[in-house]
């Protein structure tokens, strides 16, 4: 199956490299200064392209910040609260290197539709680059040596953000689990706590490092991602055509269109929707991404967006008001 | 961390006990270590608990009442026998945390707790060895210890008697530290 032709269910690709720095303890046994020399180390490693990235200390970013580059996932919930983190971010967004989150060195990138070897190659780039410069910990038998087991070897994280409204109306999501776990593969919701993921959105990716090379976990990835897909268009295939079906999407845009005060789960809700009435061919004439929409309706880039910190009533205003004037 | 009994080389062995729920963490460079060892055993013999209570006989000394006087410091090694290889030498992680978490303290944990490692590693991953990319390209600028190049007397010395007390031969570590005395780069 050829998983570029899916673009509507994978909303992205994702790649994430952990590396380590041979010299220095693992980030959750280092100090302030060992911190500020691996900051430093990578900078100088990144000097060819520095006029690509942006530097960012964590220590410099607001709360409000912090919380819209976790929505936006290129920070992690746990980055927020550890010490001596900072990010170097590719202008165009495609990639950022994390330091000192869990690991020294994080390349992490980040493509929109089904490319994950374009993912791939730009991380792979980016590694070679760091690795002319810096000396990895690494050992002939555990590979690229990680702060956590679960990371050791590849350091590889494959991932695709999956779309999956229909699987999840159906309760299959935790039979799914049961059978990528098999595999050495994990899904889960993207947003909200445990088990009420919003938005339909889901995050497949590999659990195993060790032992594979990365373009067997890559390969592997793919294949079930496939057939994941193959599942969720088959049961979309099914109610085609049902009134009831074109009726609650049309619902959920006129709730979106005309709503004046809306919470955030329940527009998640809707945009998944309008999302799944957009690829059923059941709206046509929008042509916003939907995913991006999704991410700009979280709290903290609601917040970003007003500068301030408005309570809940007020964000819920402003969230009504950015979808009432993006999907006009 | 610096060494708590010379002040001046990097404390690279770590000592811990919890005792009645009073923690005791003691940080020594090898050199003081062995250098405190060889005197206990000249006065105690070469068994492990006698060398042992011996370093913290010394260490009694050197860090005063910090501890409080009360503490059973030969029981200390005697339950904790740490020398032997199952802390890192390098950042002092200890097996019993590493069997808590799935989390190491620095690169050389790997090599410390490797069979512990491979034992416990089906827990996280299927396979045992790494088939995947390897580092390579141009040799990185800053290697990993740039002094190893142009290692003095002294320096060379340093690192065999590293090497000495963690084999526990600690006749030559005593050798070596004489001999890197009256190089008078101590």
């Amino acid at each position: 199956m050829n998983i570029n032709d899916n673009s509507s269910i994978i909303v992205s690709s994702r790649i994430r490299l952990a590396r380590n720095l041979a010299e220095f303890p693992f980030p959750h046994r280092i100090g302030p200064k060992e911190g500020r020399m691996i900051t430093e180390r990578v900078r100088e490693a990144l000097a060819p392209v520095k006029n690509q990235f942006t530097f960012v200390n964590m220590a410099d970013v607001d709360q409000v910040t912090k919380l819209a580059l976790v929505e936006n996932h290129i920070i992690s919930p746990a980055m927020t609260e550890k010490k001596n983190t900072s990010l170097f971010i590719q202008s165009d967004n495609k990639a950022e290197i994390l330091i000192n989150e869990e690991d020294h060195i994080r390349i992490q990138t980040v493509f929109s539709g089904a490319d994950i070897d374009g993912c791939y190659s730009l991380a792979d780039k980016l590694d070679d680059l760091l690795n002319e410069r810096l000396m990895f910990a690494f050992s002939d038998k555990y590979g690229y040596l990680t702060a956590c087991l679960t990371n050791t070897g590849t350091g590889l994280r494959a991932s695709f953000m999956l779309h999956l409204p229909m699987l999840e109306k159906q309760n299959r999501i935790k039979s799914l689990q049961n059978e990528l776990s098999r595999y050495g593969m994990v899904i889960r919701g993207i947003y909200g706590e445990g088990s009420e993921p919003l938005g339909s959105l889901y995050q497949v990716s590999n659990q195993i490092t060790l032992g594979k090379s990365e373009t067997e976990i890559i390969d592997e990835l793919k294949n079930i991602t496939g057939q994941i897909i193959k599942r969720e268009e088959a049961l979309r295939e099914k109610i085609k055509g049902d009134m009831n079906f074109a009726d609650s999407i049309y619902r959920s845009l006129g709730i979106l269109r005309y709503c004046k005060k809306i919470s955030g789960s329940e527009a998640m809700g809707h945009l998944s929707n309008l999302k799944l009435g957009i690829s059923s061919g059941i709206i046509t004439g929008i042509k916003d991404n939907i995913y991006n929409i999704m991410v700009d309706i979280q709290s903290g880039n609601v917040a970003k967006r007003a500068g301030d910190l408005p309570d809940s009533d007020r964000r819920d205003i402003l969230r009504a008001e950015y979808l009432n004037k993006t999907l006009k | 961390m610096l060494c708590q009994k010379c002040n001046k080389n990097p404390a690279n062995l770590h000592f811990e006990q919890n005792l009645n729920g009073h923690k005791t963490e003691i940080h020594l460079c090898h050199e003081c270590a062995a250098e405190m060892g060889m005197k206990a055993m000249s006065g105690l013999g070469v068994d492990m608990n006698g060398l042992l209570g011996g370093i913290m006989g010394e260490m009694e000394g050197i860090i005063g009442n910090m501890f409080g006087s009360d503490l059973a410091f030969d029981s200390f090694f005697e339950n904790n026998n740490r020398l032997s290889g199952s802390v890192c030498s390098e950042c002092g992680t200890d097996l019993r945390s590493l069997g808590d978490s799935s989390f190491l303290g620095c690169p050389n944990c790997y090599e410390a707790f490797d069979s512990f490692i491979e034992k416990n590693l089906g827990r996280f991953q299927r396979g045992s060895r790494h088939t995947g990319k390897r580092p390579g390209g141009a040799r990185p600028i800053r290697e990993e210890k740039p002094q190893k190049k142009e290692m003095s007397e002294a320096d060379r010395l340093r690192a065999e008697l590293k090497e000495a007390i963690k084999c526990e031969n600690y006749e030559k570590a005593a050798e070596l530290r004489d001999k890197i005395r009256e190089l008078g780069d101590k």
